[in-house]
């Protein structure tokens, strides 16, 4: 649902169902609701089991690499001789995505119920769930239920009666986006700074604390309670377009649209559909221009692009981009491309860990030009050169926070050449409202 | 073999191996700017990405593992285009205008030899600033420019990770993120410990040697006309180091490649790395003294002064000295910019220039040639062995001095003058472990190797040693192995560094030790943790062990020791439990009245819980020079020849005495006396020789030391540095430093290692081995030896454990670890697997009993008085004091004093407190530290203005003649309370 707003018909509400009513923040109102049924379910079955229940549905991370959720918890070791983990990404800081938040805002057992199930899995005693340093309102929320959950025996020693020992910790970031990265993630729960680590070794084999882990994220581990309950068949049924895709899919809608907020569609819903029935369509006398499809973070769809996408992972990629967190900044046709896309590199220059040198400087390198262009004192020859760092800044570091930078430089080049131009012939003098 | 084909060729790799391990091995240069060996891959600069066929990325060759039948190209257009683009990424804010033109010819450094290599053009644009940093302003020994940096973080890694310290860190992020030192930019809040790690792996020099830089310019700095490698001058770890020389001046010293196999895998600490400019120190001597008073007539040397002798000088006694108040170090100029107040004007911080040796202290001397120096020397010896007979000469040789230097020397003493007084100062230190160990398994030196601690144990117990102080390179190397599991447990009467980290601190009251190691080894033979099978196989005597630790219950040993019984039990379990424990120990448990009774109770624990001869389980007393070791082996010692063989064996003089021409008759079958034993009165000596030692600051009890050393018929000197005992001297002798001869020295471990000259001595000073042979020959012993490796070669034909050492061997294998029986022994790493070197072949077990410490604090000396070193000073601070990058560390004399007994005293940190014991007092400055635990108060030993040593207790051990240096009562007062001389 697109709360605040009233939910859409058009919607598919599973994850979304109780946004808004809080009588399901509370253990009780959640069990009254349904809940904790499933991880009753996981816990009679053996987790290769669940492992295979969840390869089934077709499940695949919401994170943003949409890789498969059953694949990733079977790459765990099958013998639990040394401690594994799980951590639940939860630090949702790319910029337009604001599911996850909504999500333990509202349904906090859901994320828990999940993260048990997940955790018997791949035979984890121990959770951590790491939630944005920012998320102060679901993190005083998360901290009530996961106490609710531990008084209520569905977390601690003896999971509800299982014999099996389940800890969740709440850990709270302290502001970086790049922890968000799962492997920085890892070296910021181990106290360390939060730069992202080299792969291999993959967390499965290593993770923190040296460890067996697996990463995921707040949305994906929200859909497996569901999945435990109703069968992956089922799961595996909500699918419009491509059978790889499947289930329901949150996205955050920002921007120029009349009516932005969350809304739950199935998998390969069109994102006209989307933007024009569910969100209103655009503000009133506007009309479409860019629509950045997951987050910020991925290539820029021009409106003819975003006119034929079909939301899910296969479908934004046809349509010139990724699906990414599903978090959508809708822009009409009074932006400036070139300012928002300054906007972004300023954003991934800030936000840099700054081990890789490519990125380390390139992110800083491009704002620092793209800063120029705004101001009216580009040359001809700095959107080669954007072009050229952004081809350097693509796949040559250890994550991806520098491809994420060059993804909306070239897109934007590429998309909209136009308005560079413009400014570079000085046909428009803007003046910057910062720096 | 698994192999790789890498551009085009068949590479095998062992397995685990990276890309850039197999093409290191086959000789390919793939660059790299954040590895470096050792520490931990990061794979943060990318410039070493290469293609992988079937890959669609590029990888980095630093992090990818090798896999079979992988196709690698190192210099593919894809991965050339990286590193072009990674190098102009980085030039982007490097000042490299430099390399636009000729500059390229000639890069400075790693990073700009890759620029140059990769010919990546410079664009004078800068649209980013220069990165910026903690600078670390006005420190003399290690500076910053961070403008250079690329940040590829090899230093905080080598902070963290080799010297586990962890000063440096990257501080902020994006285009902001820079090398911090610490929070605040203090390195002492940080906790530096100056060892220069960060220096070594900087690969563009944005962390550099500030004074080399400043005092020869970064030229002779970067372009050395050569480099020697030689032997770290300090303490016993024996670190190889390269000295840099330029213009016949020694301007650095940087320490070997990390990969070559020293025993300090590359690393140094602060005085190995800093601590290299005392030989240029204007105090040097430069040439031959003699004391005023000489005159020679017709031949004879006459003394014209005052008769009977009883030497004086215008210059205050150390005991003097003592009651002046210590001035304040100056303030220090640390934390980030912009800084308050004014920086130092640097060349105040060079001690070369400012005078250690007062010019009073010249004054009672003329100088004088060296053949008016030997003669008079000579001829004094000669008329004293006359007139009192040879035992009436007594000489000290020196543990800073090489094995040949001592073997001439012993040599000298035992054929030409004919006693067997001679000694060294490992009588202060390690001669208690020497007679526990002798009388226990026969033997004098470690078991095992620095090596197998980090590599293979499980449990290290150390008892009684400031490693990372005292052995800064060893405690790095401790702090590793408890990083990679090894667990830990120290007994100290100190919180020191390594206590804090332990599992188990034993934190005694001084002088209990033996009722801790009974007690810990009644509760093994409670708990039936005895290692039976190696009692039975290895031991005798373990009965009597058994029944003399019955009456020392835990809760005994608790309430002598201070410690809560628990914890002594669960330190007996932890040590006992091992599998592999290895035993480490050093002055805390040597330096006491008591002190072969001490190590004999823990060498009870070892043999007991069969902690010895296995790789893994090593007994190491951790020796404390560079060459107390050596100098020991090669028969400096009043009782015995090289190898340990007694003075008293004849069989062993007749080797002897054939091996150096002479008659049996004139080497003297009575051991000698020890150095504690020589200044006594009534010892008989009425001339000594010294050698490289410094008795009147380093023995107990100074005030009478010194005075003893007034009384002297004839004293002659032999040193760097007109010293507190030179002062005294009739003759001084200018000898010469590390950096000025070849020799070998033995480390802790055993290893042998060679020392290469690097510069010439100054002025008219010689070599030492050439003074001793000349003085040799003039007291009649002929004596030839070409060099010193033919020195070394005649110790190999004497010495049964050195036979197969040589210098043409020591070159080829680096160092060699004795014993070295035959010239194609490999040496050995650790000893004793299958027996010990005592007659049956079994270790014995000496019973001991717990005496109280001799002097035991009271109403009048409530107190108890601990010495020992500092990480930046060293023993009489002959050397160190004279260091600029070490004196500015520590400047001034102090005393650790514990909160409690600060504020019962009402003195806050720096304040003068007066300290007196039953024998003196001193003036010195309070350092208000929770490392001492309250009632005990810790003087370093290195200061001449407030010598520790006036103080101690010369109360001697009845075995070993070492002193009581580690408890004496003392009283300390507040000096507003009372009146300054």
């Amino acid at each position: 649902m697109g709360f605040p707003y009233p939910s859409d018909p058009r919607e598919t509400v599973l994850l979304s169902k109780y946004f808004g009513d809080a009588g399901a923040r509370s253990y009780t109102g959640w069990t009254e609701r349904g809940g904790y049924e499933g991880v009753k379910t996981a816990l009679g079955m053996a987790p290769e089991a669940v492992v295979e229940e969840m390869k089934a549905s077709g499940l695949r991370g919401r994170g943003g690499a949409g890789f498969p959720t059953g694949l990733k918890w079977s790459l765990m070791p099958k013998k639990a001789d040394k401690p594994h983990y799980l951590v639940c990404n939860a630090d949702e800081s790319e910029p337009g995505t604001f599911k996850d938040r909504e999500i333990m805002r509202w349904t906090p057992h859901a994320l828990i119920e999940g993260c048990l199930i997940a955790a018997h899995a791949i035979r984890a005693e121990r959770i951590y769930i790491y939630i944005r340093g920012e998320y102060t309102e679901p993190l005083a929320i998360m901290e009530r239920a996961v106490a609710e959950a531990y008084a209520n025996g569905a977390a601690g020693e003896n999971v509800f009666g299982s014999g099996t020992r389940i800890d969740v910790t709440l850990h709270r970031g302290a502001g970086a986006y790049i922890c968000g990265e799962e492997t920085a993630m890892l070296n910021s729960l181990e106290g360390k700074r939060g730069n992202p680590r080299i792969k291999p070794p993959y967390p499965a084999q290593a993770g923190v604390f040296g460890l067996p882990t697996t990463i995921n994220n707040v949305e994906t581990l929200a859909a497996v309670p569901h999945i435990m309950v109703r069968g992956a068949a089922w799961y595996k049924s909500l699918s419009l377009s491509n059978p790889k895709s499947t289930g329901t899919k949150l996205i955050s809608v920002c921007g120029h649209v009349a009516r932005p907020g969350n809304y739950e569609v199935t998998m390969g819903t069109p994102m006209r559909e989307l933007i024009y029935d569910m969100c209103g369509g655009m503000r009133p006398g506007r009309t479409l221009k860019a629509v950045i499809p997951g987050g910020s973070s991925v290539p820029i769809m021009n409106a003819e692009e975003a006119d034929r996408c079909l939301l899910d992972y296969e479908g934004v990629v046809a349509a010139g981009s990724m699906l990414g967190s599903a978090g959508m900044i809708v822009m009409d046709d009074s932006t400036d491309m070139v300012r928002a896309i300054w906007r972004l590199a300023k954003f991934y220059a800030h936000e840099s860990c700054a081990q890789c040198t490519q990125c380390r400087e390139g992110t800083a390198w491009t704002t620092k030009i793209l800063e120029r262009i705004l101001a009216g004192l580009g040359k001809e020859s700095d959107l080669q050169l954007l072009l050229d760092l952004s081809e350097n800044m693509t796949g040559k570091t250890i994550c991806v926070l520098s491809d994420s930078c060059a993804a909306p430089i070239v897109s934007g080049i590429q998309k909209f050449r136009g308005e560079f131009d413009a400014y570079l012939a000085k046909a428009r003098t803007p003046a910057m409202a910062t720096a | 073999m698994p192999t790789i084909t890498l551009n085009g060729t068949a590479v095998s790799f062992t397995p685990g191996a990276t890309i850039l391990d197999a093409a290191r091995a086959s000789g390919v240069d793939v660059p790299t700017l954040c590895w470096y060996p050792k520490l931990p891959i990061v794979g943060n600069c990318r410039i070493c990405l290469v293609s992988v066929a079937g890959q669609n990325k590029l990888l980095p060759a630093c992090a990818t593992p090798a896999a079979d039948g992988m196709v690698v190209e190192t210099e593919s257009d894809d991965a050339v285009a990286v590193r072009r683009s990674v190098l102009d990424f980085l030039l982007e804010r490097y000042p490299g205008e430099h390399l636009s033109n000729g500059g390229r010819a000639h890069p400075r450094n790693e990073f700009e030899r890759y620029v140059a290599r990769y010919d990546v053009p410079v664009r004078p644009r800068h649209e980013l600033p220069l990165r910026t940093g903690d600078e670390r302003p006005g420190d003399v020994m290690i500076q910053h420019d961070m403008s250079l940096c690329i940040l590829c973080t090899r230093c905080v890694r080598a902070c963290e990770d080799i010297q586990e310290v962890g000063v440096l860190d990257v501080g902020l992020r994006g285009e902001y993120a820079e090398i911090i030192v610490g929070g605040d930019g203090d390195p002492d809040h940080a906790g530096c410990t100056w060892c220069g790690e960060c220096v070594r792996v900087c690969p563009t020099g944005a962390i550099f040697e500030f004074m080399p830089n400043r005092r020869f310019g970064a030229e002779a700095v970067r372009h050395p006309d050569r480099i020697a490698r030689s032997v770290c001058p300090y303490c016993g770890v024996g670190c190889q180091i390269d000295i840099h020389v330029k213009n016949e001046e020694v301007v650095r010293v940087t320490s070997p490649w990390i990969e070559e196999r020293t025993p300090n895998q590359g690393s140094t600490c602060v005085k190995g790395r800093f601590g290299y400019d005392f030989p240029q120190h204007r105090d040097r001597l430069q040439a031959p003294l003699i004391r005023k008073g000489w005159v020679r007539e017709s031949d004879r040397w006459v003394w014209a002064g005052e008769s009977p002798r009883h030497r004086d000088g215008p210059w205050t006694t150390i005991e003097q000295g003592a009651q002046r108040r210590k001035p304040r170090p100056p303030e220090r100029q640390v934390g980030k910019p912009p800084l308050t107040g004014v920086l130092p004007v640097l060349d105040e911080y060079d001690v070369r220039d400012r005078v250690a040796t007062p010019d009073s202290w010249y004054s009672a001397f003329r100088e004088a040639t060296w053949e008016e120096a030997m003669s008079l020397a000579a001829q004094e010896y000669g008329r004293i062995k006359r007139q009192y007979g040879p035992d009436s000469i007594a000489a000290l040789s020196s543990a800073k001095c090489t094995n040949e230097e001592n073997y001439v020397f012993m040599r000298m003493v035992r054929g030409a003058i004919g006693t067997n007084n001679v000694d060294h100062c490992t009588r202060l230190c390690h001669s208690t472990s020497v007679a526990a160990m002798n009388r226990a398994l026969n033997t004098a030196a470690a078991s095992g190797s620095m090596r197998e601690i980090e590599e293979a144990c499980d449990v290290i117990f150390i008892a009684g040693a400031n490693t990372t102080e005292s052995h800064p390179v060893f405690g790095a190397l401790i702090k590793r192995a408890v990083t990679r599991g090894a667990r830990l447990m120290v007994a100290d009467v100190r919180k020191t560094e390594l206590a804090e980290l332990a599992d188990v601190h034993l934190q005694m009251l001084p002088g209990t030790d033996v009722a801790l190691y009974n007690g810990m080894l009644h509760h093994i033979i409670e708990s039936g943790l005895v290692n039976e099978a190696f009692v039975a196989g290895r031991t005798s005597h373990f009965e009597s062990v058994r029944e003399a630790v019955k009456p020392y219950t835990v809760e005994r040993a608790s309430t002598i020791t201070g410690i809560p019984a628990d914890l002594i039990r669960r330190g007996a379990e932890l040590y006992a439990r091992g599998p592999n424990t290895s035993t480490l120990w050093a002055m805390g448990l040597t330096q006491h009245a008591a002190g072969t009774d001490i190590v004999a109770s823990l060498l009870n624990l070892m043999l007991a819980c069969g902690m010895v001869g296995r790789w893994g389980a090593a007994m190491m007393p951790i020796r404390g020079q560079n060459n107390v070791q050596g100098a020991s082996d090669v028969g400096a010692i009043p009782f015995a020849y090289t190898d340990y063989r007694s003075v008293d064996d004849r069989g062993v003089r007749k080797e002897f005495a054939a091996a150096w021409e002479l008659p049996e008759t004139a080497l003297s079958l009575k051991p000698g006396l020890m150095v504690t034993e020589i200044v006594q009165d009534g010892s008989g000596v009425h001339a000594l020789y010294v050698f490289g030692e410094n008795p009147v600051l380093s023995d107990p009890n100074i005030a009478h030391a010194e005075h003893w050393v007034r009384g002297l018929e004839f004293l002659a000197v032999q040193d760097l540095f007109m010293t507190e005992t030179a002062r005294w001297a009739d003759v001084v002798l200018p000898g010469s430093s590390f950096a000025e001869k070849e020799g070998t020295v033995v480390n802790t471990d055993r290893h042998i290692q060679h020392m290469s000259p690097a510069v010439a001595p100054p002025g008219k000073a010689r070599r030492d081995l050439d003074i001793l042979i000349e003085m040799s020959n003039r007291l009649g012993l002929k004596t030839i030896y070409a060099d010193a490796a033919a020195v070394m070669d005649e110790i190999a034909r004497v010495t049964p454990s050195w036979r197969g050492v040589s210098y043409a061997k020591l070159a080829r294998e680096g160092a060699l670890q004795y014993p070295v029986p035959t010239p194609d022994s490999a040496g050995s790493a650790f000893l004793f697997a299958d027996e010990f070197p005592t007659p049956d072949g079994r270790g014995m077990f000496v019973p001991v009993e717990y005496l109280p410490p001799s002097e035991l604090p009271d109403d009048d000396y409530p107190m108890v008085l601990n010495t020992g070193r500092q990480m930046y000073h060293w023993h009489t601070g002959t050397m160190t004091r004279r260091s600029t990058g070490l004196d500015s560390r520590e400047p001034v004399p102090i005393v650790e004093i514990a909160p409690a007994d600060a504020e019962r005293l009402g003195v806050a940190d720096g304040d003068s407190v007066r300290v007196t014991s039953r024998r003196a007092s001193l003036v010195i400055n309070a350092r208000i530290s929770d490392r001492q635990a309250p009632g005990q108060i810790f003087i370093p030993m290195h200061f001449r203005e407030a010598a520790a040593n006036l103080l101690t207790n010369p109360t001697l051990d009845p075995y070993a003649k070492i002193a009581e240096f580690k408890v004496s009562a003392v009283r300390v007062e507040a000096v507003h309370q009372i009146a300054l001389a």
